[in-house]
């Protein structure tokens, strides 16, 4: 059309003005701004340190603060707000940590509503998902989709058929209050941990006071890392005890930093083979003890307080034969589980393994210090239990500077919380003087929060993908469940590329009617979308209140304004639910600036008496004023003031004092007196509750006690003939480690991360070479469900025949040739859940060869931004 | 000509064949900006070099109105009604200023192809092009072919609301000016920066209009400054990034002139710069593109 007014053919000033008067002037985007003076003034100059949460899920936990200034958030700090020593450490921040602030301002976070090109109601070209085009369009818009899709799909399938998997309980109070939806169950993290300390009596916390750790003389470091893993204090704990003059050997199939910082001797076994290896230990330790002359086992506690080791403690109506001494010497089927077993299926020589027994069995004070990686394996069920009976037979439970110490969650630092607030990484319920908003199609459970086990309308996390493909799931009693999903609600976490089989999870998303993803970042749930909501981070938010580790209390305050277009979750919620015709008050009871008021004053610090607790914060009629909320003055240690300020409060420690703990001591010192919570009241070897558990889902079938399991995917499966020891199509294992880049799908994408911490694949060089791979060349990387590149590290840190992939790097997937360029490690990982239900993420079998064409490009060029290029300049 | 720029903001560019028009540009007193720069421009002193002032008035106005042009083109999604009225005028047969640098023939080149392409009419097919290409390089979501923010290319951390960002802001403020936008989002858009320029050069001529010398003085003054300190660092490396991912030829054409206004600028501005304006590598792209 003909623009009026605009006529041709005119001098070209004449034409340009016409259009920028056609544009409404010259300033476009600009206007007079009456405040100029007082904002231009506003700044100063002068800047101020802000306590900045970081809630990344690495399971360690950090200081942070962020010094603002303009408005502008030019660096980041730490705790110095005590003076640091080994006694009372500063809560220090990690690399991960130091990078929130460019990671949170990356040019590449979601800025505005976005909706899929060829999006409409009830799918719209589903087949594009991941390839389409995206519109920008404005709240408004977006929330009306929304509401209106999760209305139709409601009145048409039910509230059944909205998957929402584990969105946090801040993104589920609209969804729970609409009806439900179907959620998750099952651990990620914790692998098959999860159930022994539910059943086992070995519980959580079990850690002991550091106090008590750091006299420890021997430490086994089995499959841990938390100097990558859990940055900051966990190894620092290390460090005491070794200035103390602690041996330590790592247990591992790969040397890693942690190993190389505290190490004395490693012992390299491949992975989902700690098992076969425990049950040589043991075997070793059965055949050479001899109560007089040689005292191996501690036999006073075993009979007082196990049950399962021998035919003569076992639980009420147990099969004799279930009894693990008569199982490893091989009474009733004739295979002994000797060093000698155990080294061909670990790799460890057998006279290292039986070392290693004596070692463990001899010293007085030892400790296992292990994660839930070794448990992140197929058919591990009761690889705890088989942890288990090592520590209790070489007696180091409920003993002063003995443990067996699983996750590094807590710093190495056991006991009762000494502070008392809500764990940061937990996403736990957003009100917490309300009443949890029920989820009716998963048996009320709260709306959103974690479901460890399986549950009335919740899906196994593996089975997610395969139950949207398949239309059914595997029900609470194995059973096969119906089920038609038609919409997928993603709030938090990455479920596409952090849970197994990513391709299968693409098909997924491209099968349902609609899905949409809240989230700072354009994950792969974002990618596979039909519409994107951009969520400011918790630096734009009113501030958390959060426990550090055990003798930590957090509150930090607002940071900046919220980035672009971005809302909260908790406005999303309330948004839905004036749309959805839901009371926005039930999901929004009071602001979040007064429920993080309310966890101020709710905080609750232990007394020197190691008993009672008290108030942190002195609130004063001032101070409800100044803050403008509501409450009541109350009496505490510190005022409000201070606690914002400084953002970090230190429960004072010294040896000696009353907040020392040794795990299950009273329970071994009188165990009938201070029975443990399971079925015997003793600790269980013979653990009849995860067998049932186990048997009932019916993916596998175990017996009570720790007898081996080769695992679905682990080393045995490397060969097509174990006997001969023929290997197969895929003779290589490979298993994925956290790397430093990041805590699994965050941090990834910051460019400072990708340029300081590589994401290789790491292979010895015996594998290598026949392969004709040499350091630094692009692999290609094959198992029985997908192809990965990544350019590879030739390193002898790792063991022959193993391999590592690192989780949490973004999935790129060329369709044409179904090759992830972004190394992504659960494209290589199937979904075929094992025992409990758990993620066996680290038994999987590869082979891998040298790629052909183009090397892949390294991943700063690939970070969130273009690089820079000087020929452009 | 009107006193308060506030009042009626466009007034001379309805008046631009105006004789009062050329009243002004006889009576700016200057032989080039950065002579005047340091001159005292007394209302009552009108010189006599009328041939070069209006040479320098006419390519100050021109980059002005290219720079009006820019800020409405990047910064928001295309504008139907707007870019048809283009089209149908027929803007992108040439520019409003003199320039014989190759990113001026390559960004008419782009436009005019462009222009071409769409000559009956922008059809729905060519607008979605438009707005898709718009969408990928500036909005996302996700990963940005190129991201519109001074700080992603001039400061080294490559984030957004950096340094830079605060003081784009505040060069905003010191002339009463902010962000039409509700939300939250950095002062350094491209589209925003060229806007500003070309307040200031609008200013700068209504000033002259009064013969406010000392408020020319400031407003070149502070022209010459934001270029070299805000514009030149970054937008030449910017607009490479977006001739490379454009799948259109307007927003290739738009980044060609943005490139080739800011450059040409510089020199009339005589802005003093660190580092070498261009590379050779990439000139030689815009001769073989042109």
């Amino acid at each position: 059309m003909n623009a009026p007014g605009m006529p041709r053919a005119r001098n070209p000033i004449e034409l340009w003005a016409a259009a920028v008067r056609q544009a409404g002037g010259v300033g476009f985007g600009l206007k007079k701004e009456p405040r100029a003076r007082q904002l231009l003034g506003s700044g100063g100059g002068k800047g101020k340190w802000i306590a900045a949460d970081c809630w990344p899920d690495c399971g360690s936990k950090g200081f942070n603060k962020a010094y603002v200034e303009d408005g502008v958030v030019v660096r980041m700090g730490t705790d110095d707000t005590i003076e640091d020593s080994w006694n009372k450490p500063q809560l220090r921040a990690c690399a991960r940590g130091q990078s929130l602030r460019l990671w949170l301002l990356g040019a590449d976070r979601l800025k505005y509503p976005m909706k899929r090109k060829h999006w409409e109601p009830g799918g719209g070209k589903k087949e594009l998902r991941g390839k389409d085009e995206w519109v920008r369009i404005s709240w408004d818009e977006a929330l009306d989709i929304l509401a209106g899709e999760l209305k139709r799909i409601k009145q048409s399938y039910g509230n059944e058929a909205i998957l929402a998997p584990w969105v946090g309980a801040i993104a589920a109070r609209a969804l729970g209050a609409y009806g439900g939806f179907t959620d998750q169950w099952g651990a990620h993290s914790t692998g098959t941990w999860l159930p022994a300390h539910l059943h086992t009596g070995f519980g959580y916390p079990h850690w002991n006071d550091r106090f008590d750790m750091v006299e420890t003389k021997l430490f086994l470091l089995w499959g841990t890392n938390p100097v990558w893993s859990q940055a900051g204090l966990p190894a620092y704990t290390y460090m005491q005890a070794k200035r103390n003059g602690a041996r330590f050997i790592a247990i591992d199939p790969f040397y890693n930093p942690t190993y190389e910082m505290l190490t004395d001797e490693w012992m390299p076994i491949r992975p989902g083979t700690d098992h076969a290896l425990i049950l040589g230990m043991i075997h070793t330790l059965l055949v050479e003890d001899d109560p007089a002359a040689n005292k191996l086992i501690d036999w006073d506690f075993l009979n007082r307080c196990t049950v399962g080791f021998d035919a003569e403690h076992l639980p009420e109506g147990a099969d004799p034969r279930d009894n693990l001494k008569d199982y490893v010497l091989g009474l009733n089927d004739g295979q002994p589980r000797d060093a000698e077993w155990a080294a061909q299926i670990c790799g460890a020589p057998p006279e290292r393994i039986r070392w290693l027994a004596r070692l463990l069995a001899k010293e007085e004070h030892a400790a296992i210090c292990t994660s839930g990686g070794v448990a992140r394996i197929d058919n591990a069920d009761t690889l705890p239990q088989a942890f288990i009976a090592l520590t209790a037979m070489t007696g180091h439970f409920g003993k002063p500077h003995s443990q067996l110490g699983v996750h590094h969650h807590f710093g190495t630092n056991g006991g009762p919380q000494l502070v008392q607030g809500q764990n940061s990484r937990s996403y736990a319920n957003s009100h917490l003087r309300a009443p949890p908003i029920p989820n009716p199609v998963c048996d009320d459970m709260m709306a959103g929060g974690f479901q460890h086990t399986s549950r009335k309308g919740c899906i196994n996390i593996n089975e997610i993908n395969t139950a949207v493909l398949n239309g059914h799931y595997t029900g609470v009693d194995g059973e096969k469940v119906p089920i038609d999903l038609r919409m997928i609600y993603h709030a938090h976490g990455s479920r596409v590329n952090q849970l197994p089989n990513t391709v299968e999870g693409i098909r997924a998303h491209r099968k349902v009617e609609f899905v949409v993803t809240q989230n700072m970042f354009m994950n792969a749930d974002a990618i596979y979308s039909d519409l994107v909501l951009p969520v400011t981070s918790r630096w734009e938010r009113d501030g958390n209140v959060c426990i550090g580790y055990r003798e930590q209390l957090l509150w930090h305050s607002k940071v900046m304004e919220p980035y672009f277009e971005c809302r909260d979750d908790l406005w999303i919620g309330v948004e839905l639910a004036k749309r959805l015709g839901i009371d926005p008050a039930i999901v929004e009871p009071w602001s979040w600036k007064q429920e993080i008021f309310n966890q101020v004053a709710d905080a609750r610090v232990m007394n020197e008496d190691g008993k009672t607790f008290e108030p942190l914060v002195t609130i004063t009629k001032d101070d409800l004023a100044a803050f403008d909320v509501e409450g009541v003055p109350q009496q505490g240690r510190i005022t409000v003031e201070e606690f914002r300020e400084k953002g970090i409060y230190h429960i004072p420690r010294e040896p000696g004092d009353n907040h020392g703990f040794v795990y299950l001591k009273e329970f071994r010192e009188d165990p009938d007196a201070n029975p443990l919570a399971t079925r015997s009241g003793k600790l269980e070897i013979h653990c009849q509750a995860i067998a049932d558990l186990v048997n009932r889902l019916g993916w596998s079938q175990i017996r009570p006690i720790p007898a081996y399991v080769p695992p679905m995917e682990g080393y045995e499966a490397t060969f097509s003939d174990w006997e001969q020891r023929i290997k197969g199509d895929y003779p290589l294992q490979v298993y994925n480690i956290h790397m430093p880049r990041r805590a699994h799908n965050f941090f990834d994408n910051a460019t400072v991360m990708r340029e300081l911490f590589p994401h290789e694949y790491i292979m010895n060089p015996i594998d290598a070479a026949p392969r004709g791979i040499a350091n630094g060349d692009t692999v290609l990387i094959r198992s029985p469900w997908g192809k990965v590149l990544r350019t590879v590290w030739v390193t002898p840190h790792i063991m022959p025949g193993v391999t590592i992939l690192g989780q949490g790097s973004r999935v790129d997937l060329d369709e044409e040739t179904g090759i992830d360029r972004g190394g992504c490690a659960n494209v290589l990982k199937g979904s075929k859940p094992t025992g409990g239900g758990h993620i066996g993420w680290n038994s999987l079998i590869v082979e891998v060869e040298k790629w052909t064409g183009a090397p892949l490009r390294s991943d700063v060029e690939t970070a969130h931004v273009i690089p820079l290029k000087d020929a452009y300049a | 000509m009107p006193a308060t720029y506030r009042g009626t903001p466009f007034a001379f560019l309805r008046d631009a064949t105006g004789s009062s028009k050329m009243q002004w540009r006889m009576n700016l007193g200057a032989h080039a900006p950065n002579a005047m720069a340091g001159m005292n421009l007394e209302p009552h002193r009108p010189e006599a070099k009328r041939g070069r002032n209006m040479d320098w008035v006419v390519q100050f106005e021109g980059q002005m109105l290219v720079c009006g042009v820019l800020a409405k083109a990047l910064y928001g999604a295309p504008d139907r009604e707007w870019m048809d009225g283009l089209v149908a005028a027929g803007l992108f047969d040439s520019v409003p200023f003199g320039s014989d640098l190759p990113e001026i023939a390559a960004a008419l080149d782009c436009l005019g192809r462009w222009s071409n392409s769409v000559e009956g009419g922008l059809g729905d097919e060519a607008f979605a092009a438009l707005t898709d290409d718009y969408t990928r390089l500036f909005v996302g979501p996700g990963r940005l072919l190129a991201a519109p923010w001074e700080s992603v290319y001039a400061n080294k951390d490559r984030a957004v609301f950096q340094k830079e960002t605060v003081s784009v802001r505040n060069w905003y403020l010191r002339f009463e000016l902010g962000l039409t936008s509700e939300y939250n989002e950095p002062a350094d858009h491209i589209g925003l920066e060229f806007a500003f320029l070309a307040e200031l050069a609008q200013r700068t001529i209504e000033a002259s209009d009064i013969r406010d010398g000392r408020e020319v003085k400031r407003l070149i003054d502070a022209q010459r400054a934001f270029l070299g300190q805000h514009l030149l660092p970054w937008v030449p490396r910017w607009a490479g990034d977006v001739v490379e991912h454009a799948r259109t030829d307007l927003y290739r054409g738009l980044a060609w002139l943005a490139r080739g206004t800011v450059i040409e600028a510089a020199s009339f501005f005589s802005v003093a710069s660190e580092q070498p304006v261009r590379s050779g590598a990439f000139q030689r792209t815009a001769q073989t593109q042109h």
